[in-house]
């Protein structure tokens, strides 16, 4: 018989799949600590990353609550992007003339920079986290999107055959067998999307947000560029990207967790 | 009640201008087990899918004779070379799904398709994924589906091709068990001459370009067990169907 182990989370795996990126990233550090050592450049230029961990520890509840809000409108921007793109993905996937009429469109609102509509979002939105989520949505949802599409379009045509023997309706054929088909493939879109949001939810910060008592990241970064506090500045932007791959990292989990028994991509 | 299903001048041909099929005739009583058997593109799964109502004739007609006239489609199943199961549903769920399409209440379709996995021998394996059982495991959860609604026609297109020839013989065994007890009509789809005149009460040879049928055998066996393959009753009646296919495609090249 052909047994085939469900793969699982192992603590010998995990540590296999944490060093070699982590080595990785000290021998960047190090690297960079001495590059920085032996040839002393303006702190304002490049800063030492020892320089960078000071100012994250000294600036460390701004960068907490600017992670917290960043993040928080990156993910309601995820969840919005993700709900819309499936939606839309299916619909398309539905219908050949809403695909034919609609995907091409969809294409094109990609390729537009979302820096360059970034401000049409606050006169649309308003100044605050209105916009900042539109941004991250407007960033994410095409990922989704497409990739939501792909997979329902490539349904094993023998399991659609299946179906139609026994007579289902189009909505149980979404539901039961299109929808868990294109998981595989919806979960990539998503990661992608995760941390395209942060990226979204950090342009719309630059335009559309405020900066008070407690600034997002976006904020935090043009006041520390105000400053001259370049070390303020990678130490923002290290934050952001520890808020995508968190981001990141939970989507993963929720799709290995999907698709841990099945399928192959989360062996 | 279904009597007879009569399948009138049946021809099929595709919008490229194959004759995948071409007038092709043939009586089956119902609840008799009918094995169509030939070469590749001689028209058997292109027949079996116009019984199925899978796909329209372009010329001739299938027809259902009960006994105060014409019906409509029998209920009816398929099983095919592939097991065709949804990796992510177990064998159980798998079994019950067309239970489920039609609305049957969980219990009820739960209970049936145990039912039906205890019949066909996988009662072990009702949590298992699909993805866990050898491939004689996954074909016999999709005989076990499509018994699971209990049809007046059972169609199968090649269904054991892809596993191993022992258990390709068990499975021959169980589904004549299958058909012998629940009473369906059944028409298979075979490449294999063995299992065509094991199985079969009556052989349909067919022969391409175009697709026809060239004749019909009728296995009458005083028993059928394992022991019937090796014995030389078995191989006259085999070689009754080798030579009438052998005749099929010296007619082909010529």
């Amino acid at each position: 018989m052909n047994e085939r182990a469900t793969p699982g989370l192992t603590v010998r795996g995990s540590v296999d799949a944490i060093i070699p990126p982590l080595s990785v990233v000290v021998v960047l550090l190090l690297v960079w600590q001495g590059a920085v050592s032996l040839f002393a450049p303006s702190e304002f230029l490049v800063p030492a990353p020892l320089a960078v961990a000071r100012a994250m520890w000294e600036s460390r509840s701004a960068l907490l609550a600017a992670a917290w809000m960043t993040g928080s409108s990156a993910a309601i921007g995820f969840l919005l992007a993700a709900f819309i793109g499936v939606t839309l993905g299916s619909l398309l996937a539905a219908s050949r003339f809403l695909m034919r009429g609609l995907y091409p469109i969809a294409t094109l609102l990609q390729m537009v920079p979302l820096v360059a509509i970034a401000p049409l979002l606050v006169v649309w939105c308003g100044y605050g986290v209105r916009t900042t989520i539109a941004s991250a949505v407007i960033v994410s949802v095409f990922p989704v999107l497409a990739a939501t599409l792909d997979g329902m379009r490539s349904t094993d045509p023998g399991l659609v055959e299946l179906f139609a023997i026994n007579r289902a309706s189009r909505v149980q054929r979404w539901w039961k067998l299109e929808l868990p088909w294109a998981i595989p493939s919806i979960v990539t879109g998503l990661r992608i999307a995760a941390g395209l949001s942060v990226i979204g939810a950090i342009v719309g910060e630059f335009v559309g947000a405020f900066a008070g008592d407690q600034s997002p990241v976006g904020i935090l970064i043009v006041s520390a560029i105000r400053e001259n506090r370049t070390d303020l500045v990678f130490a923002a932007v290290s934050v952001a990207a520890l808020v995508g791959f968190a981001l990141f990292g939970v989507v993963s989990l929720v799709g290995w967790i999907l698709l841990r028994r099945w399928h192959a991509s989360a062996g | 009640m279904l009597q007879r299903i009569e399948l009138s001048h049946l021809g099929r041909v595709y919008e490229d201008g194959c004759v995948a099929l071409a007038g092709a005739s043939l009586e089956l009583r119902a609840g008799s087990i009918t094995v169509l058997v030939g070469p590749s593109g001689c028209g058997k799964t292109t027949l079996l899918r116009l019984i199925g109502g899978l796909d329209a004739p372009t010329s001739g007609r299938v027809l259902f004779h009960g006994a105060d006239g014409l019906l409509a489609q029998p209920r009816t199943a398929f099983a095919f070379q592939e097991p065709r199961l949804l990796p992510w549903r177990t064998v159980l769920a798998n079994v019950a799904l067309p239970l489920e399409l039609a609305g049957v209440p969980v219990v009820e379709r739960a209970e049936r398709a145990t039912a039906m996995l205890e019949r066909v021998g996988l009662v072990n394996a009702v949590r298992k994924l699909p993805g866990q059982l050898s491939g004689g495991m996954r074909m016999r959860a999709s005989i076990a589906r499509a018994l699971v609604t209990a049809p007046q026609l059972l169609l199968l297109d090649e269904p054991f091709g892809a596993v191993d020839e022992i258990a390709r013989h068990a499975l021959d065994d169980l589904l004549r068990s299958l058909w012998a007890e629940l009473g369906m009509t059944v028409v298979m789809v075979t490449h294999s001459i063995v299992e065509a005149t094991y199985v079969g009460e009556r052989v349909v040879v067919m022969a391409p370009a175009p697709g026809r049928i060239i004749a019909e055998i009728f296995p009458q066996f005083t028993e059928r067990s394992s022991a019937l393959r090796a014995t030389a009753e078995f191989a006259t009646v085999t070689a009754g169907v080798l030579r009438a296919l052998g005749e099929a495609m010296v007619e082909e090249h010529s």
